[in-house]
């Protein structure tokens, strides 16, 4: 598919204002989300956040309250049959049918869908099985490499993966990589939600923030960013070094060292305050993506608006 | 391929509760002839006076007519009523909660397949497993009657009408269970809740003034005795009780469908 065919054709997914409760309890309340085809997006939030509320919702699993949701430009109360036709939805707390061998348990999920990409190879090695034991015999790593198999087989649009990296060792992960890039590049979209906040940003395009059963808006996003690029974390040669003013101790870390937040001109001038041996290390300006999670959680994401911010 | 998967998982159950119900039928027609020669004792044996006419009737009639009556209890009453409720509450509760209990549900709702499709396919095949072997064992003691040491004909249209009317009473029990398998979270409290139904409506069954009100006066002596003397004729049965319990089978699958298509996983 073209970038032209491609642009030309309604989006991966457009998630309007979403709700959805369970007798009193709230698990989305107004979420917002957009995926392109041909991309990738990482859905990162704590437990009980809403991550699975809504992947449910966009295969028709669950039905929403309130909202707008277009799914490959359809609504999944409506044309459930027909996304799940041209999507693959890996469920999060799912588990495999134990009495079948792994071959039977791929077959029958294939026999599902009327076309199959097969498994690429030199990836798709690292999800090898024991095809013909049952399944009651796998580890939980291994039924969740099968688990993984079949849901990455099916050639459709929309891949929507929920924690495919559960249990998974590193090899594995790195190998899931690999295939979830392939299909990105292939014009494929993917919603990945996972845990592994070193996965989603080897991978994602952009992220998706959920605390609450809200997306944390972009402007909140960037405010932690340029927060966090005035933070120092460093381990000091001893307790008693005094630090310079313009600065505040936010934690100390169980390795000993300490979260600083410097307030007051830049944290590279402010280091050059320090006696050159007081320091044993340092990092400035840290903005991994578990480093803005953090930023959020910290910064009461739980009460943040509507929209997504970029990693 | 959900029809396949679900005869996998009950092919095992549906030979075993086939070959209980055989190994139930197969002595009591062997041990007719004793039966038959110690009939007075039999009939001051039961507990209650419905059941001892129940005997009486079996007892005081000629040979032939005596061991078609013995027979519809046997078969019907006692061995089918029992066996094959037994069996549709065992593979009906699976049906749904046990996907719910061992968490595949979610992956099953999110194929590609609408759920009323999903639900037929399992309906249909755990029904033909529970009702098959109805016919197949009631089949079977058509031959086993004709033997030296029984020498009874059992005619096989009788038996056929009767296995036809007990399999629409299963059935409904079996669709009952369905409908207690898509609300419960775990096969065992699907099993709890059509348990106790069945209970209840047994133990209503043996109060002599309330019997009238039990679901099993649809399918006891009362209606297989007269089968298999011959007196009610399959247009009678069926027309007269046979379709009442296919229409409360099909209300109660419609509203099951209905449920199916808005539960969680």
């Amino acid at each position: 598919m073209t970038d032209a065919s491609r642009s030309a054709l309604p989006p991966a997914l457009e998630v309007r204002g979403v709700t959805k409760t369970f007798g009193d309890r709230t698990a989305l309340a107004g979420l917002d989300l957009d995926l392109a085809r041909g991309e990738l997006v990482g859905f990162v939030g704590p437990n009980g956040a809403g991550k699975s509320t809504l992947l449910r919702i966009l295969v028709g699993v669950l039905r929403r309250d309130g909202g707008d949701v277009r799914v490959l430009g359809m609504d999944p109360q409506r044309r459930s049959l027909a996304i799940r036709r041209r999507s693959s939805y890996l469920p999060g707390e799912t588990n495999v049918y134990d009495q079948m061998t792994g071959a039977d348990y791929l077959q029958f999920a294939d026999s599902f869908h009327q076309r199959l990409r097969g498994e690429p190879r030199g990836i798709a090695e690292a999800f090898d099985v024991p095809l013909r034991a049952r399944v009651r015999s796998y580890s939980a790593g291994m039924k969740q490499k099968l688990a993984i198999r079949a849901a990455l087989r099916p050639d459709v649009d929309l891949y929507i993966l929920d924690e495919p990296d559960r249990a998974l060792d590193a090899s594995v992960r790195l190998a899931l990589r690999d295939w979830l890039r392939l299909l990105r590049n292939d014009g494929r979209a993917v919603l990945l939600s996972s845990h592994h906040l070193a996965e989603v940003e080897a991978l994602a395009d952009r992220c998706c923030f959920v605390f609450g059963g809200r997306n944390v808006a972009p402007e909140r996003v960037a405010a932690a960013r340029r927060e966090l690029r005035r933070e120092v974390r460093m381990r000091l040669s001893g307790d008693t070094v005094a630090l310079p003013d313009g600065a505040t101790v936010r934690e100390r870390l169980p390795d000993g060292s300490l979260r600083i937040t410097v307030h007051d001109g830049e944290p590279l001038q402010w280091l050059a305050r320090l006696p050159a041996d007081a320091v044993l290390a340092v990092e400035v300006g840290a903005t991994r993506l578990e480093d803005v999670y953090r930023a959020l959680q910290e910064r009461g994401a739980l009460a943040v608006a509507t929209a997504e911010g970029r990693p | 391929m959900i029809a396949r998967k679900t005869w996998r998982e009950v092919r095992g159950m549906t030979l075993a509760y086939t070959v209980i119900i055989e190994l139930l039928l197969l002595p009591a027609i062997l041990l007719w002839p004793n039966l038959r020669r110690g009939g007075s004792l039999l009939v001051e044996m039961m507990p209650a006076q419905f059941l001892k006419d129940m005997a009486r009737q079996i007892m005081g009639q000629n040979d032939e007519a005596a061991y078609l009556a013995y027979m519809a209890v046997q078969m019907f009453f006692k061995g089918i009523n029992i066996v094959g409720i037994a069996a549709a509450v065992l593979m009906g509760t699976g049906l749904i909660a046990r996907e719910r209990e061992n968490q595949t549900l979610e992956f099953l709702l999110a194929r590609p397949v609408s759920r009323s499709r999903i639900l037929a396919a399992k309906y249909v095949v755990v029904g033909l497993a529970v009702v098959v072997p109805i016919f197949l064992t009631s089949w079977t003691a058509v031959p086993l009657s004709r033997i030296e040491s029984v020498a009874q004909d059992l005619p096989f249209d009788r038996v056929t009408i009767a296995s036809l009317h007990n399999a629409a009473f299963v059935l409904l029990v079996y669709t009952a269970t369905l409908v207690f398998s898509i609300l419960a979270r775990a096969q065992v409290h699907a099993a709890f809740w059509i348990g106790a139904v069945v209970i209840s409506q047994v133990a209503i069954y043996f109060i002599q003034e309330i019997r009238v009100y039990s679901l099993f006066r649809c399918s006891d002596f009362e209606v297989y005795g007269p089968v298999m003397a011959g007196n009610t004729s399959f247009g009678e049965l069926f027309w007269g009780q046979t379709i009442w319990l296919l229409v409360a089978t099909a209300a109660l699958y419609a509203l099951a469908d209905a449920l199916f298509r808005r539960t969680g996983p």
